[in-house]
């Protein structure tokens, strides 16, 4: 397996103070820590060429550095950044054209800035002027004089016919009208199809998705997981979910325990509560329609404890309730009479919830189901992978009438 | 060889922009290429010639300080325009630079090739003039080719090493023309060498453009040109020329690395 894109412990920095000795500093590839903005650091990723490969973060994580490290328009500050073959990269398409300039001359410019060889020069005009579709007569006014749209379609086909080994793609492809984006959409596919390496990357989680077969998410300068996509993205995806909310710290896979420390005057108590595999090992991950139990241990205060109630939420990391049961929404509900300790297992066998993370809430009831005995809120963190290609929060059953 | 025959095709094309986005838009177009050094010339001219009545010894007459002051000033006008782009050539692609993949150097070096070619355009129209009133020596040309090449290689090393440091000094932006006007005013353009005092005459060895004008007279015009001013010419051209190309590849790495 040959490597397209190699980058080893890339760190780029930008020098942000300006006072004469960090500049002449500078000069001579020296900087002071404090002067020094660094936008990317220590990433090392290799991307094997034939991949189509995402690239995901919040604005302002290093994205489009790392892209103009590959596409060779920065150097990395410190480390290597090793790309075989010819790269296209659509980051900002136009940017190399001249407004007073005709759209044949900026075609050949940016063909021989492409690196096309002079014996190809014609074709590779002709094939760019066929794909914009612009005419011959637009073609020889300046592209001042061009419609945004136009401009657009001329930039993309100069910037992708170029036969790269390496594509960049920077949230290019919504470029003209519907039909040049269907244009570029499949000529990016075709890229792909053909064994290209491309370097997507994109706020649009859906196509990442669609597009990906592998991504890696860069937070605030480093590389935070690289990783099959559906892994990495749905991870990303509750990250952001989870943002204004304290999930961040807690640890996937810890059961619930009564800390002794602050036990609640209630005549009965919740004193574990975990989420197992059938197989009855604790979890933390586990893949849409997979069987998991919720395993709650509920104790008494005394001998003549309360009966009660047991409820289950599921909730998604942003607080939405997802799915919510209790012993007394049962047809017939009994209370539950509590001796000493007892465990409840609340058994899904086939948990139809797509990628996400979760929490469990657990409440102990009294008979009527009203007051609340004790509570387990948001604990048992774990997360779902989604297995196929459906988007949401669950998996709902369905058939298609074709 | 592909690849050096793929930046002299880039060199090629963007010396084309370069001079075609100039004077795009503007009623003149290309003659400005033509209009603007002419009425450079004309004002020296009225001022040196006709109110203050500057002569030069070997050439007599009115006539004489006017193609003395086109053999010094067409060189200096293509020097000083190709030195001053050059410097600000990468701070003005800035972004192009951040956002296509560019050969660096094209900039400066196509920013000199630019300011260079109308200047040969009208050192080919002074010859011809000087081929029918003049004082043309063939023995004098020869040394056109060599003064022409010094100036070349002059502008390329000390222009992009300029242009390096001007990214990362604005402040040279406005040094620069202050610093050539001062050069202008020392250097043999206006004047005679031998208006100069005698005592000061010998340092003029140490400002390298006095030296390549002393080489322009003496092609053209068949003016002495001083063994001390030969050798200080080969020694700037070498200094500034080779020291300016070492210095911009050592400093052009750092360039894109940190700013």
């Amino acid at each position: 397996m040959t490597r397209a894109v190699e980058l080893k412990g890339v760190s780029r920095g930008y020098l942000v103070r300006n006072r004469f000795s960090d500049r002449f500093l500078a000069l001579f590839g020296k900087v002071r820590q404090d002067a020094v903005y660094w936008a990317l650091r220590d990433v090392s990723l290799s991307i094997a060429s034939g991949e189509t490969f995402g690239l995901i973060g919040e604005n302002g994580a290093g994205k489009s550095t790392l892209l103009k490290i590959v596409a060779g328009t920065l150097r990395p500050s410190c480390g290597e950044a090793v790309i075989r073959g010819r790269v296209a990269a659509l980051l900002e398409l136009g940017a190399g054209f001249h407004p007073e300039q005709s759209g044949w001359d900026n075609i050949r410019l940016m063909g021989a800035l492409a690196g096309i060889p002079a014996e190809d020069t014609s074709r590779y005009i002709r094939e760019v002027a066929e794909f914009s579709e612009l005419s011959d007569e637009i073609l020889a006014r300046p592209v001042k004089t061009y419609s945004s749209g136009m401009f657009m379609r001329l930039a993309f086909s100069a910037a992708t016919n170029v036969d790269p080994d390496v594509l960049i793609v920077d949230e290019a492809l919504s470029v003209g009208d519907l039909h040049f984006q269907k244009k570029s959409l499949d000529r990016i596919l075709a890229f792909r199809e053909q064994g290209k390496t491309v370097l997507f990357c994109s706020h649009n989680l859906y196509q990442v998705r669609s597009l990906c077969t592998r991504v890696a998410w860069l937070d605030r300068g480093r590389l935070r997981q690289v990783g099959d996509t559906e892994t990495v993205v749905s991870a990303f995806e509750s990250y952001e979910r989870e943002k204004n909310t304290g999930f961040r710290e807690m640890v996937p896979g810890t059961p619930f325990f009564r800390n002794s420390g602050k036990v609640r005057e209630a005549p009965v108590r919740l004193e574990y509560v975990a989420l197992e595999d059938l197989e009855g090992k604790v979890i933390s991950r586990l893949a849409s329609f997979q069987g998991c139990r919720v395993v709650v241990d509920i104790a008494a205060e005394s001998s003549e404890a309360p009966p009660c109630h047991l409820g289950v939420v599921i909730v998604r990391n942003d607080r939405e309730n997802i799915f919510g049961t209790a012993t007394h929404f049962l047809p017939e509900a009994v209370p539950l009479t509590i001796r000493d300790r007892r465990r409840i297992a609340l058994t899904f066998p086939s948990l139809p919830l797509l990628s996400g993370d979760y929490l469990l809430s657990v409440y102990v009831l009294d008979d009527s189901g009203l007051q609340v005995y004790d509570q387990a809120e948001l604990v048992c963190p774990f997360t779902v992978i989604g297995q196929g290609r459906e988007c949401g929060l669950v998996y709902i059953d369905h058939r298609w009438e074709l | 060889m592909g690849k050096q025959l793929q930046i002299l095709r880039i060199l090629q094309l963007w010396t084309h922009r370069e001079i075609v986005s100039r004077y795009a838009g503007s009623v003149g177009g290309l003659l400005w290429a033509l209009l603007q050094p002419l009425l450079t010339i004309a004002l020296y001219y009225f001022v040196f010639a006709v109110v203050l009545k500057v002569r030069i010894p070997e050439l007599a007459s009115e006539e004489g300080y006017f193609l003395y002051l086109l053999a010094g000033l067409l060189p200096w006008l293509g020097l000083a325009e190709g030195l001053a782009a050059a410097a600000a050539s990468l701070v003005a692609n800035e972004s192009l630079l951040k956002k296509v993949v560019f050969p660096v150097g094209i900039l400066p070096l196509s920013s000199v090739l630019a300011a260079l070619v109308p200047q040969v355009v009208a050192l080919a129209v002074f010859l011809v003039v000087l081929a029918a009133v003049g004082p043309l020596s063939v023995q004098g040309l020869l040394w056109l080719p060599v003064v022409l090449g010094c100036q070349l290689a002059m502008t390329v090393g000390l222009g992009m090493m300029l242009a390096v440091l001007t990214f990362y000094f604005r402040d040279l932006q406005q040094l620069i023309p202050v610093v050539m006007q001062f050069l202008f005013y020392m250097a043999p353009v206006l004047y005679p060498r031998d208006f100069v005092p005698p005592q000061y005459q010998g340092w003029l060895v140490v400002h390298p453009f006095a030296t390549l004008i002393d080489g322009y007279h003496r092609a053209l015009l068949d003016l002495p040109w001083s063994e001390d001013s030969r050798l200080a010419l080969m020694l700037w051209t070498l200094f500034l020329g080779g020291g300016g190309l070492i210095g911009y590849r050592r400093l052009r790495r750092s360039m894109g690395a940190w700013l």
